[in-house]
């Protein structure tokens, strides 16, 4: 038995030694938000047919979420074609695209294996992923290519894929959020016109929500937290702020405390928290189809992300109704806040600047002019002021047109970016919906996030 | 710890030991090789597949690991840091809750639906069987999509049918003295594996045990206390500890669950942190915050705990439990 | 007299209450697949009514047509079988060979390969999914059905488990008497413990090919190319994160299930059908 015990501490010993090599290798120097030791001179321009290095072409692989599909405009479809519109044209670097995969997926590879190059992440993840060294700083690179065009981007975006000015990701969909609501509802309740204000928001869906004699909710004036309990855009329209000047984690001030009397104010209104989410629950899947609560008037304002408005809008036709008269498209009164999807570049990868060219080529102008038809012709939201400009003069819905303009022209903010977001969103989600809920008062909620969001920052310094 | 049961040996010392005397050092030798070389299949898996990474992760919990750039050892750090962090002990205690109701039930209802099943002279019973095997098959985002309206505060089925009763029931998805046992009723419904598994194990009672029982005027109460339970009762065993070390592991379902019924958190702990279960905090550390070394860390502490519940379960069960080998 | 009487009227009533048993727990389970269904046939508005509505006005027959245009069925399905299948055999070939080691071979490995094989399934998968990973990946066998199937191979804790128990019960003396005759043991597995084993081995190639079925974490890490991908992951298609097509993702589901059903509802016959192996056994 001692024996045993001694052989397999020796084994855990030598795999020990085993198991940090790989993370050993890229160690080379901690890129904790300085300057990433992978910077290298600037990409050499491509002509479009090139030849193949004397090794046999470099291969990058390329990771997305997007699930697969027959449709072909699905977001799948179209990056495979992208991608063998590359391969055609390419002899030195070919492109290995593989989708429908997931968050969990992409962290196993990149921390087992050196595939993929390149792979799609989630905003709130690719800070931490920068802070931990596992993705590549693409400043250098976004500024001396001069094709990629910099400026061709929603100047907001820059900040949603950076930390402390130091660029991790390229977006290749924003998104935003709106108001749906029926004007039909508002005037029967004296409001005709959307309110320009957000005091006036509250007292619009104070005044627009009905309680049947049992308490049960007839008329929802603004539920805070259908579909969803969103952290980042009630403050945004209040021009709250998560951290203060230096970027210190700031939770317990007075827009943040405003926010969320606000929500509290309008769910109780509905009758206590409870009721309302479990109206929330049980109306979920009706967004943006024909039983959607705003369409059939049970319900005045609500929010949507940006890519249910072509379906809203179908929804809406069938039913036969008006756009501006039955229903109405708002962005919010103040800023309006901003999210999308990103690419991060591997930092094992073994051909920087060959990775660089395919990623500058798929969120590129062309590329992006070309997705943004979107799926089944509903249109989809680039980051590309080119991309957006391109989506109004296709063949679109006038939701979706709007949707487009919107984009351009907002006051858009986004979360700050930090290498503890997903630990401050997750604390935020734990707490402010105790206090919504009634379980914990705001003081307690507001200093509970704080004292656990300090926590996490400080293993960041 | 022999595992040859009384019984056994008592029957078989005669021959055995005859054959072992004769050429004892050969046989032993001759039946060692041949059991290395029938178990072999999983030694080497073992040896290639399995001992680098929980080697591996054994070491980690030692290490700062984060996937990516560091990996220091630090010690026992991890497990003084775990012994601090107050999401450990509300998850811990989450799964204990999960695991002490819903190991039970699922094991009750499991052996209940088999009894059910098992009965005689029913006409169709394979299509019976096939029916409550049905949850299992369903996929789980289907399932938890049905279970949303079923438990929905208040138009769900549940709730309308307390109704009949009188009751109100409760928010069972928002309230967060609920929402474990909306899991564990979820749980409960998707049985089936259990089920199955136990009604291979009555359908190998031999008959004849039954019909001496009949004779002796035994009903059938006293018949399942008496020949069922106990020719059964290796598979309890083996159902009631897999059954342990799987919701000690408990994830997938409250994972599913709480990205549909609370869509603004990956891998969310549900209201009050009621649905964090251990396995979820610990895959949060793991594949969010990415401290490998941490959640390696707490997978061992949990290693820990499974092995000794499991040793403690064995060592009073293997008493019970009667190898009905002639 | 009266106690036979006793008995028989008790045993009625039994009976009686186990048929009404069977009756309410076979409403309870049907559900989840009449909801399934239901919710296939059905036009995206009207999913989620309020007052629920238990059946589609008009059948939307076509939302099976669009899954099987939105999904290259052919594909997914062959590529399903072949993760479902070969892990059968996998599994089928090696963990009754272990569980023998453990239970019928007189030595006294056994007792310490059992606790270690238990230990085994102790360590959560979040930590050893990469160390795995990278194993696979430095042996260039990423992108394949390999890390999916060969594993099954050498065996799989619970399933050996599961034989083991089964097999501790199977008298010894038949072995032995083989044994006596000249038999080796592997002749005595194959010729004799695997008939006998018959309904356990059954019931554990119904479980592999079900759980492999619906297995997405597997196929969605370790298969990069779409020529390889399976039906759970053409499933996801229907999940999209803002506005699933739940009437789709349905009928999809309905698609995807309706071979395990059929295969469940065959293959009872082989294990569930009373094979009494261990009784009338000279």
């Amino acid at each position: 038995m001692k024996k045993l015990i001694a052989l397999l501490l020796a084994a855990i010993m030598v795999l020990g030694l085993v198991a940090c090599g790989p993370a050993g290798q890229t160690e080379s120097q901690p890129p904790k938000g300085t300057e990433g030791s992978k910077q290298s001179d600037p990409p050499k321009q491509t002509d479009s047919q090139t030849e193949p290095p004397a090794s046999g072409p470099i291969t990058v692989t390329v990771w997305t979420y997007q699930a697969e599909s027959e449709e072909p405009t699905a977001e799948a479809n179209r990056f495979q074609k992208l991608v063998d519109d590359w391969n055609a044209t390419h002899e030195d670097i070919k492109i290995e695209l593989s989708n429908a995969k997931n968050a969990d997926a992409v962290v196993t590879a990149i921390a087992g294996s050196n595939v993929p190059d390149i792979f799609q992440a989630n905003w709130e993840t690719a800070p931490s992923l920068a802070a931990e060294g596992a993705i590549v700083e693409l400043t250098s690179y976004v500024n001396s290519d001069a094709e990629f065009d910099k400026d061709d981007f929603l100047p907001a975006i820059w900040n949603l894929c950076s930390v402390d000015g130091k660029i991790y990701s390229i977006p290749f969909t924003a998104s935003t959020t709106y108001i749906l609501y029926n004007p039909k509802v508002l005037a029967e309740h004296n409001w005709d016109h959307f309110p320009t204000t957000m005091d006036e928001m509250l007292q619009c869906a104070l005044d627009c929500t009905v309680l049947g004699e049992d308490g049960s909710i007839q008329v929802v004036g603004l539920h805070p937290t259908f579909p969803w309990l969103d952290n980042v855009l009630w403050p945004v329209a209040f021009g709250a702020d998560w951290v203060d000047a230096d970027g210190n984690p700031d939770f317990d001030n007075e827009g943040i405390r405003k926010t969320h009397e606000f929500q509290k104010t309008l769910l109780d209104a509905l009758g206590g928290y409870d009721q309302a989410k479990n109206w929330a629950d049980t109306f979920y899947t009706t967004r943006c189809t024909e039983t959607d609560p705003v369409l059939t008037g049970q319900a005045a304002m609500r929010f949507n992300g940006d890519s249910g408005l072509a379906g809203f809008q179908e929804s809406a036709d069938k039913l036969g109704l008006v756009y501006g008269e039955d229903y109405g498209i708002a962005a919010l009164p103040n800023a309006n806040m901003l999210t999308g999807g990103v690419f991060c570049m591997n930092a094992k990868t073994p051909n920087p600047d060959a990775t660089w060219q395919v990623l500058a080529y798929l969120t590129g102008k062309d590329a992006m002019a070309y997705r943004a038809e979107g799926g089944y012709n509903r249109g989809n939201f680039m980051p590309r002021i080119s991309a957006l400009k391109a989506l109004e003069a296709m063949d679109v819905t006038d939701a979706v047109k709007a949707g487009a303009q919107l984009l351009q022209t907002s006051d858009l903010r986004s979360f700050p970016m930090s290498g503890y977001v997903n630990t401050y969103l997750n604390a935020i989600t734990t707490y402010m919906t105790e206090y919504l809920a009634g379980r914990m008062d705001l003081d307690s909620a507001v200093a509970a996030v704080q004292e656990e969001v300090e926590a996490a920052a400080a293993e960041y310094k | 710890m022999k595992q040859i049961p009384a019984k056994q040996t008592q029957k078989t010392k005669p021959a055995k030991s005859n054959a072992l005397r004769l050429g004892s050092r050969r046989q032993r030798l001759r039946y060692n090789a041949l059991g290395i070389l029938f178990a072999s299949p999983w030694i080497i898996g073992f040896l290639c597949f399995t001992i680098v990474p929980v080697g591996m992760a054994i070491y980690y919990s030692f290490t700062n690991y984060n996937l990516f750039s560091k990996c220091d050892w630090i010690g026992l750090q991890n497990y003084i840091d775990i012994f601090h962090d107050k999401y450990v002990a509300k998850s811990l205690s989450n799964t204990l809750y999960a695991t002490l109701i819903g190991v039970p039930l699922g094991q009750i209802m499991a052996l209940l639906l088999a009894l059910l099943l098992n009965q005689k002279k029913i006409p169709g019973i394979p299509v019976f069987r096939t029916v409550f095997y049905l949850p299992t098959l369903v996929p789980t985002v289907a399932s938890c999509m049905l279970f949303m309206w079923v438990l929905n505060g208040q138009y769900g089925l549940l709730n309308t049918f307390l109704g009949f009763f009188g009751l109100k029931g409760p928010y069972w998805l928002t309230d967060p003295n609920f929402t474990k046992l909306s899991l564990i009723i979820m749980d409960t419904w998707a049985c089936g594996t259990g089920m199955v598994i136990y009604l291979a194990a009555l359908r190998s009672v031999p008959e004849t045990l039954y019909e001496a029982a009949e004779l002796d005027g035994a009903g059938p109460v006293r018949q399942f206390f008496s020949i069922t339970l106990p020719s059964i009762s290796p598979t309890i065993q083996f159902q009631v500890i897999m059954s342990i070390i799987s919701h000690f592991q408990y994830f997938t379902q409250a994972y599913v669950f709480s990205s549909i019924t609370d869509t603004s958190a990956v891998a969310g702990g549900g209201p009050a942190n009621s649905m964090l279960f251990y396995c979820l905090y610990l895959y949060r550390k793991a594949f969010l915050q990415f401290r490998m070394g941490y959640a390696s860390a707490m997978a061992v502490l949990l290693a820990i705990i499974v092995v000794i519940t499991t040793a403690v379960v064995m060592y009073f069960s293997e008493k019970a439990v009667s190898y009905d080998a002639e | 007299m009266k106690k036979i009487d006793g008995s028989i009227l008790s045993q009625r009533i039994f009976r009686a209450v186990g048929i009404l048993a069977l009756l309410f727990f076979t409403f309870i389970f049907f559900m989840p697949l009449f909801w399934m269904v239901r919710t296939a046939l059905m036009s995206d508005a009207l999913v989620f009514s309020v007052p629920v509505r238990w059946l589609p006005d008009v059948p939307m027959w076509e939302n099976f047509v669009t899954v099987f245009q939105r999904m290259d069925m052919q594909k997914y399905i062959v590529n399903t079988l072949i993760t479902s299948v070969l892990p059968v055999i996998g599994i089928l070939f090696s963990c009754p060979l272990v569980a023998y080691s453990l239970t019928k071979i007189p030595w006294k490995g056994g007792a310490i390969i059992f606790p270690i094989i238990l230990f085994t399934m102790m360590i959560p998968w979040q930590v050893t999914q990469i160390p795995m990973y990278s194993i696979w990946s430095n042996l260039g066998l990423t992108d394949s059905f390999v890390p999916l199937i060969l594993p099954t191979f050498f065996g799989s804790g619970y399933y050996i488990y599961l034989c083991r128990q089964y097999m501790k019960s199977l008298p010894t003396s038949v072995m032995e008497a083989a044994r006596i005759d000249g038999a080796n043991d592997i002749r005595i597995l194959y010729t004799i413990v695997y008939p006998m084993c018959k309904s356990v081995l059954t019931t554990i190639a119904v479980l592999v090919f079900i759980a492999n079925w619906n297995n997405l974490n597997g196929p969605l890490l370790y298969l990069q190319s779409s020529s390889k991908y399976t039906l759970s992951i053409g499933l996801q298609q229907f999940r999209k994160a803002d506005n699933p097509e739940w009437p789709l993702l349905m009928a999809a589901s309905t698609v995807f299930t309706a071979p395990l059903i059929v295969l469940f509802f065959f293959a009872q016959k082989y294990f569930l059908n009373g094979i009494s192996t261990t009784s009338g056994l000279k």
